[in-house]
């Protein structure tokens, strides 16, 4: 089999679970944010090897590359966007988990993707960041290498068993450390939900790390020499990011253009009105050009264009934006049904603007760029 | 954080309707006792907002996630002994007597602090609304007495207005749109009467309402020749409630299916004949639609207000997320949208005072009567008789016809759906532009922007979508001179 054959297959099988397995539970589970049903529908995707998708195939998994996962997480949001976010933030942490010396491979990366355990393993992944009133730092105490201090926002902090945590050595320093901190490891306490309105069935909330003593063995890669695996996980985090919007927007999109072919209105099916065909037009156009963006992310780098590609982050402030625009103009299109539950639109809208503010919003991510630009072509 | 530490806004305790738009300054030297009472609905809501509403209404629509039923009935009759229930009707007949300009200040302070239970609140005025625009004065008289009898007993009296319904949502509120669309109701005469069936839908208050304004059609196969308006009492055999729906926001306020299934209506409880539906529903749509502007509008302010308050506390290394250039050009960005949107409402509002039906305040028989007539006989049985003679009706109601002439309904309606345009895209622009601004800890449920952001959506929905608003403006504005 071919790369690409093997990578259609995957992507065969996994709209096939994606259709069988989620699409009859999300709407439910939404309601009250279900994590139980997201454990439900973890396990059954072990059988597939999902969990596994892009870890090595010497620790176990199935060896693919992100762009793979960027695919898979793209279909799997097409049904619930909340689930493909616990998957996005666990192949971040496994991502990380590049770092890993050999036994540290065998300790936690395994596990992973080890189908038989009979709890499953879930990763997340941990950014340094200056808005929390006490941010993460690495303290010398007593002899003894402490994480103090609380982490950002993050996803699957109900469900993960492995936190993959960068953090800076002192605040403000660019030196950046990998920590693999284990749940239940003491000291660390995850803080309640925080309420989002999106993605509720993978609840978001801060980490707490009470003085947690750090052995020799939960540093990845050496101190203070994990900042450029940091940037590359924070980049395919918005890659997929990227992807799980434009699979949410195409579910949208779609659901529009059948409900207007269906509804008479006006002395006619909408779909005949010629508003309503542009509106769907410019969701079509977001769309594709979305999807496009963040495929471009995956092209080969050595090819001398005469033009830059998008920066994952970019993509991503594009793809979600967009895709809240498309959303917006789906519910628009079906009226009164598209704001109630039940039509599965509006569930649409609020997963995509969770998505949008997740690693910082789109205007941060202009601000973001254009630093990255100057720094990087001097000023 | 001390959430709210900013003497700003919606949250500022002084009234400010005059800051906020100065130009009533010139109107207050002319008639201050208009805006008096404007600054008086102000003051009143903003305090209401700030003491009763803000502190629960995470609380009430958490509770409504969990049961879309669920009414918190103490806000209500707090409410209620504000007289906020019964704004619309005059003050000496025991109302808080409210002009559409003082009304349209209660929309936006209700509506900011929670645009759910603001329609929960001031929806119960859409039977008199309805009275109003009718102006038979008999039926009038007899709903601002039972309103007010209501509220000084706490008996909440609820009004719903049924005009969608599952296969014709816009399609009801237009005359080209009606003329082709498929209705699931419909009534038959019957002797005394007339019998309805079919299903209406999304139905605000629905579920609540002891009294259903519904318009339903005569003849399926000719709804807009046939459209009429019947008063249908929630405790008719044959009424039914079908679903509450579970709704992405403004989920304190309950929208219903109801169902009618071979409902007998009585002949006096038909509000308009046959063929007089539609133009019953544009005359109500000329009035409301500009409100729906003002409910944006507060939806709008709120989130912003809430952002700037979040912003100006949340630090970053060494400043407030407030202080970066970037959030301060969004912030004035929206403020200068806001502005614009009320000024634009207030216009509407103040129009609807001077020329539309509230004129019939003006008319000298009801300014001298509400003015001069002991208390006691504004509600009395006699007023009632009075007022019940045919030839009494007859009068308000050609006086009522010459105010409200097609085109000044029609003019309405435009200047209506200009306003509802701008006021609820303005509400869901500034909802979402916010949360960029707080990002991911600013849109935890705590802080009520993500409640805005919920809200926001579906008032670009309801009263007609923007597009059937639009379509409208066209009509009026430009159609007609082709």
């Amino acid at each position: 089999m071919t790369a690409t054959e093997e990578l259609n297959e995957i992507i065969e099988v996994s709209k096939k679970f994606a259709a069988k397995e989620i699409r009859t539970g999300a709407l439910e589970a939404d309601l009250e944010g279900d994590t139980q049903w997201v454990k439900t529908i973890w396990s059954r995707s072990r059988e597939l090897g999902l969990p596994g998708l892009i870890i090595p195939e010497e620790s176990g998994g199935v060896g693919q590359s992100v762009f793979c996962s960027a695919l898979l997480l793209d279909v799997l949001a097409s049904e619930c966007a909340g689930l493909a976010s616990v998957f996005a933030h666990h192949f971040a942490g496994c991502l990380a988990l590049g770092l890993a010396g050999p036994d540290q491979k065998e300790r936690y990366l395994a596990p992973l993707a080890d189908l038989e355990r009979p709890e499953a393993a879930v990763a997340t992944v941990v950014f340094p960041s200056s808005e929390e009133p006490e941010p993460l730092c690495l303290e010398e105490k007593k002899g003894t290498l402490r994480l103090i201090g609380t982490s950002p926002i993050l996803g699957n902090v109900a469900l993960a068993t492995h936190f993959l945590v960068f953090v800076a050595e002192h605040q403000g320093e660019e030196r950046i450390t990998c920590l693999m901190i284990e749940k239940g490891t003491p000291g660390m306490v995850p803080g309640e939900p925080v309420g989002l309105p999106g993605l509720k069935v993978n609840p978001f909330g801060p980490v707490a790390f009470q003085e947690v003593a750090i052995g020799e063995d939960m540093i990845l890669g050496g101190r203070g020499r994990a900042g450029e695996m940091m940037v590359k996980v924070k980049e395919h985090l918005n890659s997929y990011l990227a992807a799980m919007a434009m699979g949410t927007a195409r579910t949208a999109y779609q659901k529009a253009l059948a409900y207007a072919q269906e509804r008479f209105q006006y002395g006619d099916y909408i779909i005949n009105h010629s508003e309503i065909r542009r509106l769907l037009g410019a969701m079509l156009q977001k769309l594709r050009v979305g999807t496009a963006a963040y495929l471009r992310v995956f092209e080969p780098m050595d090819l001398r264009l005469p033009y830059s590609l998008p920066e994952a982050g970019l993509a991503k402030a594009y793809c979600t934006d967009s895709a809240l625009e498309i959303a917006f103009d789906a519910i628009q299109i079906h009226g009164g049904y598209g704001y109630m539950h039940e039509y599965g639109v509006e569930k649409i809208m609020r997963d995509v603007k969770v998505l949008g503010l997740i690693g910082g919003s789109s205007p941060k991510m202009h601000i973001q760029a254009t630093t990255r630009e100057i720094s990087s072509h001097g000023r | 954080m001390d959430y709210f530490h900013l003497d700003y806004g919606m949250l500022a305790k002084a009234p400010d309707l005059i800051e906020m738009v100065p130009a009533l300054q010139r109107l207050k030297d002319l008639c201050p006792e208009y805006i008096q009472k404007a600054e008086d609905d102000q003051r009143l809501a903003r305090r209401f907002a700030r003491e009763e509403i803000l502190p629960r209404v995470l609380d009430i629509d958490t509770r409504c996630s969990h049961d879309p039923t669920y009414v918190d009935w103490e806000l209500w009759r707090k409410a209620n002994k504000e007289k906020l229930t019964v704004a619309f009707v005059p003050e000496r007949m025991g109302g808080l007597g409210s002009t559409s300009l003082s009304a349209l200040c209660l929309v936006e302070e209700l509506a900011g602090a929670c645009m759910g239970a603001a329609a929960n609140i001031l929806f119960n005025n859409f039977g008199l609304l309805g009275a109003m625009v009718e102006c038979r004065t008999g039926i009038l008289m007899k709903i601002l007495r039972q309103m007010v009898a209501a509220q000084r007993q706490e008996k909440p009296v609820f009004w719903a207005w049924a005009i969608t319904e599952p296969s014709a949502g816009t399609d009801a509120e237009d005359a080209h749109a009606m003329a082709t669309m498929k209705p699931s109701a419909h009534a038959e005469k019957v002797p005394g009467g007339y019998r309805l069936n079919g299903r209406k839908c999304f139905i605000t208050n629905g579920s609540l309402a002891d009294y259903v304004i519904a318009t339903v059609c005569m003849d399926r196969s000719d709804p807009l020749a046939s459209m009429a308006t019947f008063i249908v009492p929630s405790k008719s055999a044959g009424f039914s409630v079908g679903k509450v729906e579970r709704k992405c926001g403004q989920k304190a306020s309950q929208t219903a299916e109801l169902i009618f299934e071979d409902l007998f209506v009585p002949e006096e409880n038909l509000w308009e004949p046959p063929g007089r539906g539609l133009r019953h529903t544009r005359e109500i749509l000329s009035t409301t639609r500009g409100f729906i502007g003002a409910s944006g509008l507060g939806i709008a302010r709120s989130a912003l207000e809430r952002g700037i308050q979040f912003a100006s506390q949340k630090r970053i290394k060494d400043h407030r997320l407030i202080d970066e250039e970037w959030v301060q050009i969004a912030i004035a960005d929206m403020i200068k949208d806001i502005k614009a949107v009320r000024a634009a409402c207030i216009n509407f509002a103040i129009a609807v005072d001077t020329r539309h039906v509230r004129q019939i305040y003006d008319a000298w028989p009801v300014k001298l009567s509400l003015k001069y007539l002991p208390e006691r006989f504004l509600l009395s049985d006699t007023l009632l008789r009075l007022a019940g003679h045919p030839a009494v009706s007859r009068m308000a109601q050609n006086y009522k016809h010459r105010l409200l002439s097609d085109e000044v309904v029609e003019q309405f309606v435009k200047e209506g759906s200009a306003v509802k345009v701008a006021g609820t895209n303005l509400a869901v622009q500034v909802a979402s532009r916010v949360l960029d601004i707080v990002g991911l800890e600013g849109m935890s449920y705590r802080y009520g922007m993500e409640k805005c952001f919920r809200d926001a959506k579906v008032t670009q929905i309801y009263e007609g979508t923007n597009q059937a608003n639009l379509l409208d403006l066209f009509h009026a504005e430009i159609g007609l001179k082709l």
